[in-house]
C-alpha cells in the first residue's frame, strides 16, 4: 500500500527503502547486478524512469530520474530534499532561475531539462563504493 | 549593467507558413519591420521585465527573456485586458498568467473549469527550477491577429481553494513561482512541441506529467483527476495556444534580428 514518504528514504536507505519507493510510485521494477553494485530500475506509469544504485550491502548511494515529470523528490531523496530546497533559493527566498543543484561534500544533485522532459541525479559521494565514478550513473 | 539590457525587438511569427526570413535584415536600430504579407505575428520584446520585478528587498532586473503581450477577454464579451511581459517559452505548453496582473473585473468574469464532480479544476505545472499552481479558467485569447475562444489557462496563485499548492505539486522540488517577482514575468505562453500540456498521462485519474490536474472543492485541492487531451474545443487540458488556433496552427517561428557588428551594442 502506498504510504507517506518512508522513514528510510531511498537515498541513503536500505533495500527495504527501495521496495517502499516501488510501492509509493506504483512502479514496475527490475534489478540488474553490475560489478559489485545493483541497479534497481523503477518505471512509473507516466514513463518516468528512476534508477537506484545500491552497494553490495543494499545501501542506496545514488538515484537518477528521467521523464516527463520530476518524481516525488521528498520520497526519493529523504532528508536530502530539504538540502535541495535550501541550496536552491537566493537570499530573501528569490528563485535562482537555474536548474536545481546541490554541491556539498556529502550530497551532489544535478538536474535539467524542461517541462515535459526532466532529468536529474542525486549522489552521496561518502556512501559510494570504492572506485565508483559518476560516469557509472547511466 | 543596465546598458546591457537595451530592448531588442523582434517577431514571434505564429505559423510555419514561411516568409519570416524577410524580417531578418535589420538596421542597427533594434526594430524589425514585419513582413507586410503576414498578419499572424506578434512582436517579441527583450527588456528588463515587468516593473514588479524591480521592487522590494528582492528587486532585480530580467535579462535574456523574450516577452510578448496577449489579450484575454471574458468569453463572448468585450471585457478584455492586454497583458504585457508574458514570457515566450518553447519548452513548456499552455498559457499561464499570474493572478495579480489580472484586473479584478476580468478575473471575476473568467469562468472556472469544472470537473465531473462540479468542483473547480486546479493545475500544477513544473518548470526546471520550480512549480506553479492555480485555477484553470477559460478566456477568449488573442495574439497576433489570431483568436482562440474559451481557451483554458491557469491563473497562478489564485485565491481560496488554490491558495496552497498540494503536497504532490511541491514534491518535485524547487521554488513556488506563483508571483510575478518569483516567476520573472506576468505570465508564460508555452508553445512547445506538444498540442496539450499533459497528453495521455493525465487522461487517467491519478495520472500526471509536467502537469497535474486536481479536483478543488472549497476546502482545497486534493484528488488528481483525469482530463481529456484535446487541442480543439471543448478543451480540458491546457492546449498549446498555437495548436488551438483555427488557422496557422501548425507551428511557430521565433525570428530574431541579426546580431550587431562585433564590438557594437545592439
Amino acid at each position: 500500500m502506498a504510504a507517506g514518504p518512508a522513514a528510510h528514504a531511498a537515498l541513503g536507505g536500505d533495500t527495504a527503502s527501495i521496495e517502499a519507493d516501488r510501492a509509493y510510485f506504483a512502479a514496475r521494477s527490475s534489478t540488474t547486478a553490475m560489478g559489485g553494485r545493483t541497479v534497481h530500475l523503477l518505471t512509473l506509469a507516466n514513463g518516468t524512469v528512476v534508477r537506484e544504485f545500491a552497494r553490495a550491502d543494499g545501501m542506496v548511494f545514488a538515484v537518477t530520474w528521467r521523464g516527463p515529470a520530476r518524481p516525488d523528490l521528498r520520497q526519493l531523496l529523504g532528508p536530502g530534499f530539504d538540502v535541495l530546497q535550501a541550496d536552491n533559493v537566493l537570499a530573501g527566498g528569490r528563485r535562482t532561475h537555474r536548474p536545481l543543484s546541490v554541491r556539498r561534500a556529502d550530497l551532489a544533485v544535478s538536474s535539467g531539462g524542461h517541462s515535459g522532459a526532466f532529468w536529474g541525479l542525486a549522489y552521496r559521494p561518502t556512501l559510494a563504493p570504492p572506485g565508483f565514478s559518476l560516469r557509472n550513473l547511466s | 549593467m543596465i546598458r546591457a539590457l537595451v530592448a531588442l525587438t523582434t517577431l514571434l511569427l505564429l505559423s510555419a507558413c514561411g516568409g519570416g526570413g524577410s524580417g531578418s535584415s535589420t538596421p542597427a536600430s533594434t526594430s524589425v519591420t514585419p513582413p507586410t504579407t503576414l498578419s499572424n505575428f506578434a512582436t517579441v520584446t527583450v527588456d528588463a521585465g515587468p516593473p514588479a520585478l524591480d521592487v522590494g528587498p528582492n528587486a532585480y532586473i530580467q535579462a535574456n527573456v523574450a516577452y510578448v503581450s496577449v489579450t484575454l477577454c471574458a468569453p463572448g464579451t468585450p471585457n478584455c485586458q492586454t497583458i504585457d511581459h508574458v514570457q515566450v517559452d518553447t519548452g513548456s505548453v499552455g498559457l499561464r498568467i499570474a493572478e495579480g496582473v489580472l484586473s479584478p473585473t476580468l478575473l471575476a468574469a473568467l469562468p472556472q473549469q469544472e470537473d465531473s464532480a462540479g468542483n473547480p479544476v486546479g493545475e500544477c505545472y513544473s518548470f526546471v527550477d520550480g512549480y506553479v499552481f492555480g485555477s484553470v479558467r477559460q478566456a477568449d485569447f488573442q495574439i497576433g491577429g489570431e483568436t482562440v475562444s474559451n481557451m483554458p489557462l491557469t491563473v497562478l496563485g489564485d485565491a481560496g481553494a488554490f491558495s496552497t499548492p498540494p503536497r504532490s505539486c511541491s514534491a518535485g522540488g524547487g521554488a513556488n513561482l506563483d508571483t510575478v517577482q518569483n516567476f520573472g514575468a506576468n505570465g508564460i505562453i508555452g508553445i512547445g512541441v506538444t498540442t496539450t500540456d499533459c497528453g495521455i498521462a493525465c487522461t487517467t485519474a491519478g495520472g500526471y506529467s509536467s502537469a497535474i490536474y486536481y479536483d478543488c472543492p472549497s476546502l482545497g485541492c486534493g484528488s488528481i483527476i483525469a482530463r481529456a487531451s484535446s487541442a480543439a474545443a471543448p478543451f480540458q487540458q491546457l492546449p498549446n495556444p498555437v495548436a488551438a488556433m483555427a488557422t496557422d496552427n501548425n507551428g511557430s517561428i521565433l525570428s530574431l534580428p541579426a546580431p550587431p557588428p562585433p564590438g557594437r551594442r545592439p
